[in-house]
């Protein structure tokens, strides 16, 4: 009995110890206690590989991934969902949500519980959905809801550092969907200089094409809702950094930010402005 | 005979004078002696014991059961008398409506109106001394001390309901030096911070009065009352809501905020009334007085704001499972609710985290407050004299001044540095200055407890003058009563905003509206049991701040609707009374036109906010009133009072949608609101009340209530035309039908004792009462309406549901109060 009360003493002691221990922390507002995240985390590579271009997975097992905030909602050009990557791979998350920037600010390291969430795809481009819908014939999705981020999503870390991959036009390919990439030494077609970047007035999103010097065209995709929507296509040649994105099999590239858009030099009529190209600051795939 | 009251007008106290002025109504007996018959106090009841919120005073004041019932009963079903919610206050004289909005006068008072005398007037008491009121439904509350010994009285009520757990104590020293009498009253009210309840509540009341009868034939008077309070306020949400948290007391307002709870939405009182009065009784026929008061100080309320961010409620409808379309996810939402209730609460931790980690700490999301800033003079002057004793003729003026100055100041910037003022509700494109709350200042940062958003001054200015004069005959009693009133309002604001920026800024024209009303009554003796009584009436009534504007917190245009509201209307009762059967039936009809409404809510179809503006809305109001009060044994009394109201409108209404940025018309046409229910009183309303006096100081009673139909109050502009013409007509008309609540059957008790001890020279007496309310934990909604959002696109009624506030269910409540003389 008295043996009892000891362990008794010992245990509320312990509880009260880690209690109070635990309240000392500074814990961040977003990073809420969460069940059912366990630590055998796969890559975002492996993840991808669960699925089938056209077809619906159902995530049954308990499967961790965890990655690295890269877009966001923070300009409206991305609407209800976050672009993820970890060095193997990237994936767009779909979160019923607004300014999701705020709770997920760009270089936030995220650990998802992917068990009863979906992977589906949208015209080729794989997503992370939280139920999926073909009633109506057509397949429709809807993000993971507000109140239930902090079930599936836990936040471990903020402001990692996010270095975009410098690709040239040949490596683009699916395995680079949803992940931050910088691409050199492109220019909008002469159609497409000048122009706003999408329909603000109407809010409709457009498409303007980059070409690659070295030949090839990616395009640009806009939102109409985006705050950038009604700012000018630059006329130059120079750089753009965005999330790597596809329309069935047409490429595309996000911005998150026009500051991740840089074309100032001089047009790809000569060889000149090849010397000019940054070379810090990015890293190559090959 | 038919004769006045008895009471002899050579008294000259208040209370004789309020006698005086009834006397149209006073009846005595020509029956035997030994059983007299009751005096037809039928409006009047005098409520003098300083008792709990919902603990009759049957017994004394009998003569309103109907009037009783309500007030003790009708709050939990929303069961208002004729259907009329906007009852209005009288206190020592003066009327307290005030044609500017957002200030609450119960609140200067909150608390302390246990230590006033009360009278009510329950039925269209268009004629008192008190001076001459169009309302129908109107309490007299006078600060005026009461004559009697020195006493002292010191109370303390303890409940679990918010409106309770308070101290009162109150000082009367009736014999000062030369004739000077004061009373000094104090109430504390205190509700902790509970989560139960989702409230608190501090306030602090102080009342001190001074009186001096100057002579024989003058008094004067000086009454100085103040209340500060603090308080939580209560929330409405949809049913989801409420049922998720499985808690009738669920309020989406509060929040965790480093582990303790944070209310959002607050109000705040600290105003006070200083009243004079002066009375000169020039001789037993004829007198005069005169009354003043003056109201300084500031009230506010206060809740959560946001900008460019996610919603933080967290009743929203697109965080409840309803929203979600896959079942299983639906259930798992649901599960998260309800192993995670504090998701149903505001997180304020997330919030701040939100603010501080912003650009700059830009505050996304603050907690606004908005404040009145009081100037309210308000008076009243009445002259009467009778000539012998079947003519009295009384003519008076009430008049108003009122300032108030409306502000937003920025109550908590939640972990921010500063918020910018900018206006929230326009469309910006961010190619003009719409957004700029002041123009003259663009772009300004606003810290904590700095000045942002609309700030503006609204001044009125009242005179109504009256007349009043009473016939009385062998067997008939007549009254008729006129009153002309004219009223000056204006704007002054003292900020120019991006949107309006002619009329926005500075001083505006004065709108100019005038006002009449004449009302007859009859009283008729068929015998010293049985009478009959009939009034009818016309008014024209003066215009409101919310009739007049659109929107004055942005500029001084005019509502296109402005008009003023013309009221007709009569009513015929009878009424039997014997000491042992109290008969009462009444049955009235009023029409009520040009109604109209300004709101500002979100239109999906032209994703923007909008100005829902109508006007030309009549109304009409009949019913049926029948109230018996009787004795069942020896020591047991019974009341049974029955209502039947129906209250409709009588039109189709004129509309316009305006845009909120331009004030340009999104649409216009009409609103099909014909036959539908006017107001939320129950259609058929039932209340028997048994109460057990076994000894003169024990009383006992039980209260069953029932409330049939009651209406959910209506949004009116998802009832237009063009929502008809989009629409088959079977989804029309289930749109367009007003729905109703559950019937509710509602059952309250209460014991009450009184005992008196002698120690020494000191008389003690001693109050007690036990109530508990919604005995049966009945499911209640206080009240209900649909929301100004509508889904217009999909018409689905149910995406913007019905938001309710609910009784808490069992409510109990304990009282003691002594008093030593």
């Amino acid at each position: 009995m008295k043996n009892n009360s000891y362990v008794l003493i010992f245990l509320f002691s312990f509880s009260a110890m880690i209690i109070l221990t635990a309240s000392c922390f500074k814990q961040s507002a977003n990073a809420a206690n969460i069940i059912g995240f366990n630590d055998s985390i796969i890559s975002i590579k492996n993840f991808r590989k669960l699925h089938t271009m056209g077809m619906v997975e159902m995530i049954t097992h308990p499967i961790t991934i965890q990655g690295i905030v890269v877009a966001n909602d923070e300009h409206d050009n991305i609407y209800k969902s976050i672009y993820i990557q970890d060095p193997t791979g990237g994936i767009v998350v779909q979160l019923d949500g607004l300014a999701l920037y705020q709770t997920f600010p760009i270089g936030t390291l995220v650990k998802i519980n992917a068990q009863n969430l979906f992977i589906s795809d949208y015209r080729r481009m794989m997503q992370l959905v939280a139920s999926v819908d073909s009633s109506s014939g057509s397949l429709s999705t809807s993000g993971i809801p507000s109140p239930l981020f902090s079930k599936f999503i836990k936040i471990m870390e903020e402001n990692v550092p996010v270095t975009p991959i410098m690709v040239n036009y040949k490596n683009l390919g699916d395995s680079l969907q949803g992940r931050l990439i910088q691409i050199n030494g492109v220019e909008f077609s002469a159609m497409d200089t000048a122009q706003t970047f999408a329909d603000k007035k109407n809010k409709i999103g457009i498409s303007r094409s980059l070409k690659f010097c070295s030949g090839g065209t990616i395009y640009l995709r806009t939102s109409g809702y985006s705050d950038f929507a009604g700012v000018k296509t630059q006329k130059g040649n120079g750089i753009v950094i965005g999330i790597y994105s596809v329309y069935n099999a047409e490429k595309q590239i996000l911005l998150r930010d026009t500051s991740d858009i840089l074309l100032t030099g001089k047009r790809c009529t000569g060889a000149a402005w090849l010397q000019n190209l940054p070379q810090n600051g990015t890293k190559s795939i090959n | 005979m038919f004769d006045l009251n008895p009471i002899s007008i050579s008294n000259y106290g208040m209370k004789r004078f309020f006698y005086l002025a009834m006397t149209f109504l006073l009846l005595t007996s020509n029956l035997k002696a030994q059983e007299p018959d009751e005096p037809l106090t039928t409006s009047f009841i005098e409520q003098t014991e300083h008792s709990a919120e919902w603990v009759p005073t049957l017994l004394n004041a009998s003569n309103s059961s109907l009037y009783n019932s309500i007030i003790f009963n009708g709050r939990i079903v929303g069961w208002y008398l004729r259907g009329d919610n906007n009852a209005s206050t009288v206190l020592d004289g003066i009327q307290y409506a005030s044609p500017l909005n957002k200030w609450r006068f119960w609140d200067l008072l909150a608390g302390m109106q246990v230590q006033f005398r009360r009278t009510n007037l329950s039925v269209n008491g268009a004629f008192t001394d008190e001076g001459y009121f169009q309302n129908s439904n109107v309490s007299f509350l006078s600060s005026s001390l009461q004559e009697g010994n020195k006493n002292i009285n010191i109370g303390t009520a303890v409940s679990n309901s918010i409106f309770a757990n308070s101290l009162s104590m109150r000082i009367n020293t009736p014999n000062l030096i030369n004739h000077w009498r004061s009373s000094f009253g104090l109430v504390l009210q205190h509700i902790p911070t509970q989560i139960i309840t989702a409230s608190y509540k501090e306030s602090i009341g102080l009342i001190y009065g001074l009186e001096k009868q100057l002579s024989k034939k003058n008094n004067l008077g000086f009454t100085f009352l103040w209340n500060y309070s603090d308080q939580s306020k209560a929330s409405t949400a949809v049913r989801e809501a409420f049922d998720l948290a499985n808690q009738n007391t669920y309020n989406p307002t509060w929040g965790w905020r480093n582990f303790k709870p944070y209310f959002s939405n607050t109000k705040q009182s600290n105003a006070p009334i200083i009243s004079f009065r002066y009375q000169h009784t020039i001789n037993e026929n004829n007198y005069y007085k005169f009354n003043q008061s003056i109201i300084i100080g500031r009230q506010s309320a206060s809740s959560l704001e946001w900008t460019q961010t996610a919603d933080p409620r967290p009743d929203y409808y697109r965080y409840l499972p309803s929203y979600l379309g896959d079942g299983s996810l639906k259930n798992e939402l649901r599960n998260w609710y309800l192993m995670h209730p504090e998701s149903l609460q505001l997180n304020f931790d997330k919030i701040d985290q939100i603010n501080k980690a912003s650009k700059d700490q830009r505050s996304y999301y603050i907690v606004n407050q908005q404040n009145s800033s009081l100037f309210l003079w308000n008076g009243s002057f009445l002259y009467s004299k009778y000539y012998g004793n079947e003519l009295n003729v009384s003519w008076g003026a009430n008049y108003l001044y009122h300032q108030i100055t409306y502000s937003n100041e920025v109550k908590d910037l939640l972990g921010g540095s500063y918020f910018l003022n900018y206006n929230n509700w326009v469309n910006d494109d961010g190619l003009n200055t719409s957004f700029q709350n002041d123009i003259l200042y663009p772009d300004r940062k606003i810290t904590q407890n700095e000045i942002w958003g609309p700030n503006y001054t609204m001044y009125a200015a009242q005179f109504y003058p009256w007349l009043q004069v009473n016939k009385n005959y062998e067997r008939l009693e007549t009254v008729f009563g006129m009153g002309l009133g004219v009223q000056a309002i204006n704007r002054d604001g003292h900020n120019m905003n991006g949107l309006f920026p002619s009329s926005s800024f500075g001083k505006s024209n004065y709108i100019w509206s005038d006002a009449k009303d004449f009302k007859l009554q009859v009283l008729y003796k068929f015998s010293g049991r049985l009478y009959f009584r009939s009034i009818v009436f016309a008014q024209w009534k003066l215009p409101s701040v919310e009739n007049l504007f659109i929107d004055p917190a942005f500029n001084s245009i005019t509502s296109p609707f402005a008009k003023s509201i013309y009221k007709n209307g009569a009513d015929l009762s009878l009424f039997y009374r014997t000491p042992n059967l109290k008969l009462y039936f009444s049955a009235y009809w009023n029409n009520s036109y040009h109604h109209s409404i300004s709101r500002m809510f979100y239109h999906d179809e032209y994703a923007s906010f909008v100005y829902g503006l109508a006007g030309n809305i009549n109304k009409a109001y009949s019913g049926f009133e029948f109230s018996a009060e009787m004795p069942v044994q020896q020591n047991l009394q019974m009341i049974f009072v029955s209502t039947l109201q129906k209250n409709i409108f009588l039109n189709k209404a004129p509309y316009q949608l305006l845009s909120i940025n331009d004030l340009q018309p999104f649409a216009n046409g009409q609103l099909h609101l014909e036959g539908l229910a006017a107001e939320s009183s129950p259609s058929f309303t039932n209340v028997l009340t048994l109460q057990y006096q076994p000894i003169s100081t024990l009383r006992i009673g039980v209260t069953m209530l029932y409330a049939k139909q009651r209406p959910i109050a209506i949004d009116y502009f998802r009832r237009s035309e063009a929502v008809k013409n989009k629409l088959d007509p079977y989804s029309w008309n289930t749109l367009q039908q007003a729905s109703f609540l559950p019937d509710n059957t509602v059952v309250n008790a209460f014991i009450s004792n009184s005992i008196q001890v002698k120690i020494a020279s000191k008389t003690i007496r001693g109050f007690t009462s036990i109530s508990i309310r919604n005995i049966l934990n009945a499911f209640v909604p206080i009240f209900a309406y649909e929301q100004s959002r509508f889904d217009y696109i999909k018409f689905n009624a149910s995406k913007y549901a019905i938001k309710y506030l609910l009784d808490q269910g069992v409510t109990y409540s304990f009282r003691i109060q002594i008093q030593i003389q």
